[in-house]
């Protein structure tokens, strides 16, 4: 059942999934492995012929994780199969040539003669241009399967990889051989027409009309026009047929150049422009084909020395090329997801750089031989894998890509980490704990105030204070230590700010004993947290009966080397405050910073530390008491 | 002409939105009232039944939203006033009330008068009322879009797509509704976000998971089967943020 959807796969792709896929259901169900991996490997194949390769690599993947467990051979074979074609496919040929040699070994030991010959041409492919001898013995080994198998398809295919080495022999100028291959050729396209009908995968036939087309063009002069342009016509036959789009824009294009190398412009522009206009009637845009024929239109008007039409055609053909480029951004990013999946990414990545390379000389030797015809036939030539070339180019610049990738990777984890070290640098977060954004944004409210009411002299007063007070949270916040003196001034400084914005709602009052050295030196900013604490939740309900007040008081620990600080108020106290349930997220922060840095300052000082406490003096006054123990030295 | 009362508990603040509003709107609003905690507010809110009630978050005995949970008139439209709090600047948003900042625009208080006659309708200040309190509570997963006949509210997750042109935008939602609210985008983008949002253009803002796929031309297709361009110069980020997720 696998098989048969399989097969299908030329006619129909979904129906042909979703029979594997009922298949690969029965193997579960029965509990095959064997079967199971097949499957797989099956879908694998069908996803190929799709160009979807997310689907291609996690099937052929599975095929071949399950296939390991499956202790099977035929499982083993198929699962390597379509490793070795993914890895052709993404361009591995070290992987793919690995992957394939093994399918081809338990193959042969099971004697499957057909699959036998496919795998044996593929490899004689993989090894092409690099090592002759190996591309011919492959291929003539697949042409022995071919023959034991007597399936036409094989023939076909082993037959077509036969010519292939051939044609490369002629590239490297051996052209005695020329009527040989001719032979060959039409000896195949006589094998391949007898059993049409066995033959599945039609662009094979194309390919085969092809290369013969494309041997006469090259051949000895004068060239037989009539077998150049019946092969061409019947490729074209076939291309349209079954939409093989390789197939038809590589014969329309070879008849293009064949008439354009005659001197006959008119047809072949008018060729040219047939293929145009078949593309656009096909519901799919197929850019990268576009761009190749307008690029064969540029060539023909520049011999016509036609420059205005030469300068249309380059316009729709940067168009189309820029399209391509984008599509082949997309390819890049389903090629990167393909790599990763792949174990042996490094020695792949290495062994790409070469074949590129390689790519890149033969390209510039191209340039060098003649013009544009010659570049359109190298490509011809290779039709049948013409696809995976295309994808070589792409590679170089992934690499640059992922190259570049990764250094903004580096760039934003340790940005990430200078911003997080910047969060917990205790100078910010002491910046933010006294610079209350709800106390600055009502002052500013309330200089605007004054400014509505052309209160000029309390404004100005207002405004100077406030500005006062930043400079100094800005400077202190930034000093290890500062004198109590400073501390002081600024305690005075954002107390008659309040004052001011709540009206004179209370009075206070700064104390400091005859024993305490104003020059003695303390961390910044640690009071002040505590006096906003008894002013914004103690005092500032009560600011009606003008009656509140706030007490500061300094005193001295000498034997113990500590300063108390005691911030009295006569507010609504810590419960009724609490039973106001507002959230202040400001405080909170402020009160836990100031109680972090007095714990670090524990480390040195025993008796450094905070308390808050209701007020239960005598008096029966209300309020709240805290009180500081700051280390002096 | 509007009832306005004003409940703030900083009396030069009090007084500076009375004499704002004076220059912005004097024939459009009057000041009737002024409350400065959360029981003078319910009782003059009750009392007088106002057309427009501007109120401060921070009241010396609580927050607004104490004096919103006791009042039980509440056919009035409101304004909230706020020096700094973030959090509730951003339920506000997503229940589509007006608020102001501390010191007040000139600009902003004359727009927000503007934006009143735009959104009569008492049943519509009740919804947002009840959205806001929601809000506030969890995090919030749905969004009231005010437009002339309705206030629509609408869950973070059946929006599909918002579009902008000029100062409007429409929001394609999953059910098929396509609703107009004279917003720009800007005013959106800042609570529809990552991970389930993301501005692919001037003009776009989509929910992600409701792409039904991307063309490498940066046309993306939504499952409601409308197409949306990625802007250029997103293009780059976009894709590496489809492939990799958000970084």
């Amino acid at each position: 059942m696998a098989a048969t959807g399989y097969n299908l796969r030329f006619k129909s792709a979904d129906s042909g999934i979703i029979l594997v896929k009922k298949a690969l259901n029965q193997a579960r169900l029965a509990k095959s492995k064997e079967d199971e991996a097949i499957c797989y490997a099956y879908l694998a194949l069908t996803y190929r012929r799709m160009l979807d390769l997310k689907n291609f690599t996690s099937n052929a993947n599975a095929a071949y994780e399950i296939a390991k467990s499956a202790k099977s051979e035929r499982a083993d074979a198929h699962a390597a199969m379509a490793m070795g074609l993914l890895k052709s496919f993404i361009e591995d040929s070290p992987g793919a040539i690995k992957y394939q040699l093994k399918a081809y070994t338990v193959f042969s030991k099971l004697k499957e003669y057909s699959q036998c010959a496919k795998i044996s041409a593929d490899i004689s492919y993989l090894f092409s241009p690099a090592a002759p001898a190996k591309v011919q013995k492959y291929a003539q080994e697949a042409m022995d399967y071919a023959t034991k198998s007597g399936d036409a398809e094989s023939i076909l295919h082993a037959r077509l990889a036969m010519g292939s080495y051939f044609m490369d022999k002629m590239l490297q100028g051996d052209t005695k051989t020329l009527q040989t291959v001719i032979a060959f050729f039409k000896e195949t396209i006589r094998l391949a027409e007898e059993n049409e009908s066995q033959i599945v995968s039609k662009s094979n036939i194309g390919v085969a009309y092809l290369n013969l087309a494309s041997l006469y063009m090259d051949g000895p002069k004068p060239i037989p026009e009539k077998e150049i342009l019946t092969n061409l016509e019947k490729a074209i036959q076939i291309g349209r047929r079954y939409q093989l789009k390789n197939i038809y824009r590589n014969s329309t294009g070879l008849k293009g150049q064949y008439f354009m190398a005659k001197g006959d412009y008119e047809t072949a522009k008018q060729l040219f422009e047939a293929g145009i206009a078949y593309q656009q009637m096909l519901p799919y845009q197929d850019n990268n084909l576009m761009a190749s024929f307008y690029d064969n239109l540029k060539a023909l008007s520049a011999k016509r020395q036609d420059f205005k039409s030469y300068y249309q055609y380059d316009t729709l053909f940067t168009t189309y090329n820029k399209l391509r480029n984008a599509e082949s951004t997309q390819k890049m990013l389903q090629n990167a997801d393909a790599r990763f999946e792949s174990d042996k990414k490094i020695v792949r990545i290495q062994q790409l750089e070469k074949d590129n390379q390689l790519q890149h000389d033969n390209k510039l030797l191209g340039f060098g031989l003649s013009a544009i015809l010659l570049i359109g036939l190298v490509f011809m030539y290779r039709s049948y894998y013409f696809r995976q070339r295309y994808y070589q180019n792409r590679e170089d610049i992934l690499l640059k890509e992922q190259a570049n990738s990764d250094l903004q990777l580096k760039l934003m984890e340790k940005e990430t980490l200078e911003n997080l070290s910047e969060k917990l640098s205790l100078q910010r977060r002491l910046l933010a704990s006294q610079m209350d954004p709800h106390f600055i944004f009502n002052a500013l409210g309330n200089i605007q105030s004054m400014i509505l009411k052309k209160d000029t002299a309390p404004a100005i007063s207002f405004l100077g204070k406030f500005a006062k007070l930043t400079r100094q949270i800005l400077e202190q916040s930034r000093m290890e230590m500062i004198s109590l003196e400073e501390e002081i001034l600024t305690l005075k400084n954002y107390i008659t700010l309040q004052q001011l914005r709540l009206n004179n709602g209370f009075n206070y009052d700064i104390v400091c004993e005859a024993d305490v050295d104003p020059q003695v030196c303390i961390p910044p900013l640690l009071i002040q947290p505590f006096v906003e604490n008894a002013i914004e939740h103690g005092l500032k309900p009560l600011i009606h009966t003008g009656e509140g007040i706030l007490n500061i008081h300094f005193s001295l620990e000498s034997k113990a080397k500590y300063l108390i600080c005691t911030i009295t108020d006569n507010g609504i106290g810590l419960a009724a405050s609490k039973n106001r349930k507002r959230e202040d997220s400001h405080q909170s922060m402020s009160t836990k910073i100031t109680g972090e840095r007095l714990e670090q300052m524990q480390k040195a000082n025993m008796n450094a530390g905070f308390e808050i406490t209701e007020r239960q003096d005598a008096t029966g006054e209300k309020g709240c008491i805290a009180i500081l123990r700051i280390p002096i030295d | 002409m509007y009832k306005t009362i004003i409940i703030e508990d900083e009396y030069r603040l009090r007084e500076a939105l009375a004499i704002l509003l004076e220059m912005v709107a004097p024939e459009a609003v009057q000041v009737v009232g002024y409350a400065e905690n959360i029981g003078d507010a319910k009782n003059l809110i009750d009392r007088l039944k106002p057309d427009l009630v501007f109120m401060d978050i921070m009241l010396t005995d609580g927050t607004a939203f104490d004096v919103l949970e006791q009042i039980s008139y509440r056919r009035f439209q409101l304004i909230f006033t706020t020096a700094y709090e973030q959090h509730a600047v951003k339920a506000f948003k997503y229940s589509a009330l007006d608020y102001l900042l501390k010191p007040i625009d000139l600009q902003e208080l004359e727009a927000a008068i503007a934006r009143l006659p735009l959104r009569d309708g008492n049943e519509m200040v009740e919804t947002q009322i009840n959205e806001l309190q929601r809000n506030l509570q969890k995090t919030p997963d749905r969004l009231v879009l005010p437009t002339q006949e309705a206030m629509y509210v609408i869950q973070l997750a059946q929006i599909i797509r918002c579009e902008t042109s000029g100062s409007y935008t429409t929001f394609h939602v999953a059910d098929g509704r396509k609703i107009m609210v004279s917003k720009p985008l800007k005013s959106y983008e800042d609570i529809l976000l990552l991970p389930d949002f993301y501005r692919i253009h001037q003009s776009h803002l989509i929910n992600i998971n409701y792409i039904e796929s991307y063309s490498r031309e940066g046309m993306i297709k939504m499952k409601d089967q409308t197409a949306v361009p990625v802007a250029r110069a997103k293009k780059e980020q976009f894709f590496s943020f489809m492939k990799d997720g958000f970084m």
